[in-house]
C-alpha cells in the first residue's frame, strides 16, 4: 500500500538530495540574506571554516577540537565500558537465575528512573570534580538499556533448547554459558548499542561537571562567547561521531551474530 | 525445595536487597560528612514544605517541572506522529526528507541547549519548552514510523479488497496497528524528556525540579536537596509512565486478549 513506486536508482539519489540540498540551501540563504542575525546562526560554509580553523585555533575554549574530541571519546569509552563489563553479566545473571533476579531488581528499579544529571551534585560530593565523576554520570546513563535487554534476552531463552540440554545432563552452570548466553546475544548487542547511544547522549551532561576540555565543554564555551559558529560545529561534531560510532557497533554485531539476519 | 518455601526466599531477598541499598547510602553518608543520609533526606523534605526556597513550596516546583514536560510532550507527540506518518505513508516525502531527520537525529538533546538558549534566551521559558520537545520528539517520530511501515500486509489487503480508500486505510488499519509502537516511542521520548527537563532547568530557571537540584549544589552542599529531588523526579516520571499505560490499554482494548 505505502511502497514506494518504481523509481530509478538515479531517480531515488535525487529525491534524496534534494531534501539535504533544500535544507542546507535554506540555512546557508537565511543567514547570508541576514534575515537571523550572525549572532544566533551561521552559515553551514562558516561552520566549516571554523572547523578548518578550530584544527589548530585554541580560541576562546582554550583547546583544538581535536583535543576536546579526543577528551570526550575517552571519557565515553571508560563509562560506556564500565557500563557493558557490569551490566551485562548482571543482566544475564538476573535474568537466568531466579535469586539473582529477586534480589538485583528491587535495586536496579531504585536506581533505574534517576536522570543521569541529578547525580551529578551526588558525584561531586562523592568523588570530586575529576574524570571519575564524568566517567560516573556517563556509566549509570549506559547502564540501565544494557541491564534490561541481557535480562531480557537470556529470558527469552527458548525452553525447549534448555530441556534437551537438560535432558542431555548439562548442569546449571553448562544451561547458563551454552544455552542461555548464546541465544540472549542478539539482544545484548541491542543493548550495548543503544547503551552506547545513551553514553554518548549524556556526554554534554557529564561535560557540565567543572570540566575545562571537551565537545560539551567547547559548546558551553561557545554559548558563553555568543559563537554560534562553535556551537554548531560542537553539535556537529557530536552527531558524526555517536553515528559513525553507532555505524561500527552494527558491523561488530554482523561479524559476531551471522547467524541473526537468516530468518 | 516446596513452592512456598522458594516464594519466601525470592521475597526475602527483595526486602534484604532494599535493606542492603539504605544500609550502603547510610555507611557512605557517615563516612562523608558532605552526603546526606535518607535521614536526613526526609528531614530535608519536610523542612522544605516550612521554609519554601524562593518563596515557593515544593509542590510548586513540582508542577512547574510537570507543566514544562506536558506541555512539551504534547506538542512533541502531534509533531511526532504527524511526521511518523508522513514518512511512513508518502514514500516520496520519505526519499526527501528522511536524510534531514538522519543527520539531525544523532544530535543528543542536551547538545541543543547551547544554541537553543542563543536563539531564545535563557530567561524565557521557550528554550526550555524547545529543548524538552527535542528530547521527546525523536523517539516518537522514530516509533509512529516503525509502527506504520511494520503493518501487517494482511490487514492492508483486506481493508484493500473491502474497497478502503487511502485515508480509511490509515485511519482504520494502519494508525490503530501502530499505536503500541507509538506508545513506545512516547514512553522512551518522556524518558529523554525528564532529563531534558532537568538540565534546562540545572542550567536557568526560578522554580522546577531541576531547579531544586541544582541548588543542591550552591556554596555548601546540600545532597539532602537533591536526593530529594531525585525522588521527586522519579516518582513523577512513574505517574507519568502509569497514566500512558492506562490510557494505551484504554485505546488498544485488543492487546489484553494475550495477557493471562
Amino acid at each position: 500500500m505505502y511502497n514506494e513506486k518504481k523509481r530509478s536508482a538515479w531517480a531515488k539519489l535525487a529525491l534524496n538530495l534534494s531534501g539535504l540540498v533544500m535544507f542546507f540551501g535554506v540555512w546557508e540563504l537565511i543567514v547570508d540574506i541576514g534575515l537571523i542575525s550572525e549572532k544566533k546562526l551561521v552559515a553551514p560554509s562558516a561552520v566549516f571554516m571554523t572547523f578548518l580553523d578550530k584544527l589548530t585555533n585554541v580560541v576562546p575554549d582554550g583547546n583544538t577540537i581535536i583535543a576536546h574530541t579526543l577528551t570526550s571519546l575517552q571519557l565515553v569509552l571508560i563509562g560506556f565500558l564500565l557500563s557493558c563489563l557490569i551490566g551485562v553479566p548482571l543482566g544475564l545473571l538476573m535474568g537466568f537465575f531466579k535469586p539473582a533476579e529477586h534480589f538485583f531488581t528491587p535495586i536496579f528499579e531504585i536506581v533505574r528512573p534517576i536522570p543521569p544529571l541529578a547525580w551529578i551534585p551526588i558525584v561531586i560530593v562523592a568523588l570530586g570534580i575529576g574524570i571519575e565523576a564524568e566517567a560516573f554520570i556517563i556509566f549509570v546513563a549506559a547502564f540501565v538499556p544494557c541491564v534490561i535487554n541481557s535480562y531480557t534476552g537470556i529470558q527469552a531463552t527458548n525452553k525447549t533448547l534448555l530441556d534437551v540440554a537438560r535432558t542431555a545432563g548439562a548442569t546449571n552452570a553448562q544451561l547458563f554459558f551454552k544455552v542461555g548466553i548464546p541465544s540472549a546475544l542478539p539482544m545484548v548487542f541491542t543493548g550495548i548499542k543503544v547503551s552506547f547511544g545513551s553514553a554518548w547522549a549524556t556526554l554534554v551532561a557529564a561535560e557540565m561537571i567543572a570540566s575545562t576540555v571537551g565537545l560539551g565543554f567547547m559548546i558551553q564555551q561557545g554559548r558563553n562567547a555568543v559563537r554560534p559558529d562553535i556551537v554548531i560545529l560542537g553539535m556537529s561534531v557530536i552527531g558524526l561521531i555517536g553515528a559513525a560510532l553507532t555505524g561500527l557497533l552494527s558491523i561488530l554485531e554482523k561479524k559476531a551474530l551471522p547467524w541473526r539476519d537468516l530468518k | 525445595m516446596n513452592k512456598l518455601k522458594k516464594e519466601v526466599l525470592y521475597y526475602g531477598l527483595s526486602v534484604l536487597a532494599v535493606i542492603l541499598v539504605l544500609a550502603g547510602w547510610w555507611a557512605a553518608a557517615a563516612a562523608n560528612e558532605n552526603l546526606a543520609s535518607p535521614a536526613d533526606t526526609v528531614e530535608r523534605f519536610f523542612r522544605l514544605m516550612e521554609n519554601p526556597i524562593m518563596g515557593k513550596p515544593v509542590y510548586v516546583h513540582v508542577m512547574a517541572s510537570v507543566r514544562r514536560i506536558l506541555v512539551a510532550f504534547i506538542a512533541a507527540s502531534i509533531v511526532g506522529v504527524g511526521l511518523g506518518v508522513c514518512f511512513g505513508i508518502f514514500p516520496t516525502f520519505r526519499r526527501m526528507f528522511w536524510p534531514v531527520f538522519a543527520i539531525l537525529r544523532p544530535v543528543p538533546p542536551l547538545a541543543w541547549i547551547p544554541i537553543v538558549i542563543l536563539w531564545f534566551g535563557v530567561v524565557e521559558d521557550t528554550s526550555k519548552y524547545i529543548i524538552i520537545f527535542i528530547g521527546i520528539v525523536m523517539a516518537i517520530v522514530i516509533n509512529t514510523y516503525a509502527g506504520i511501515s511494520e503493518t501487517d500486509p494482511l490487514y492492508l489487503n483486506a481493508g484493500k479488497a473491502l474497497g478502503a480508500n487511502k485515508w480509511q486505510t490509515l485511519v482504520h488499519i494502519t494508525l490503530p496497528n501502530s499505536i503500541p509502537a507509538i506508545f513506545a516511542g512516547m514512553k522512551t521520548g518522556l524518558s529523554t524528556g525528564w532529563m531534558s527537563v532537568v538540565a534546562a532547568e540545572m542550567i536557568a530557571a526560578k522554580e522546577g525540579i531541576g531547579f531544586l537540584i541544582n541548588m543542591s549544589m550552591k556554596t555548601t552542599p546540600d545532597t539532602a536537596l537533591d536526593f530529594v529531588g531525585i525522588v521527586l523526579v522519579a516518582l513523577c516520571s512513574s505517574v507519568v509512565s502509569l497514566i500512558l499505560t492506562v490510557i494505551e490499554r484504554k485505546l488498544c482494548p485488543w492487546l489484553r486478549l494475550d495477557v493471562k
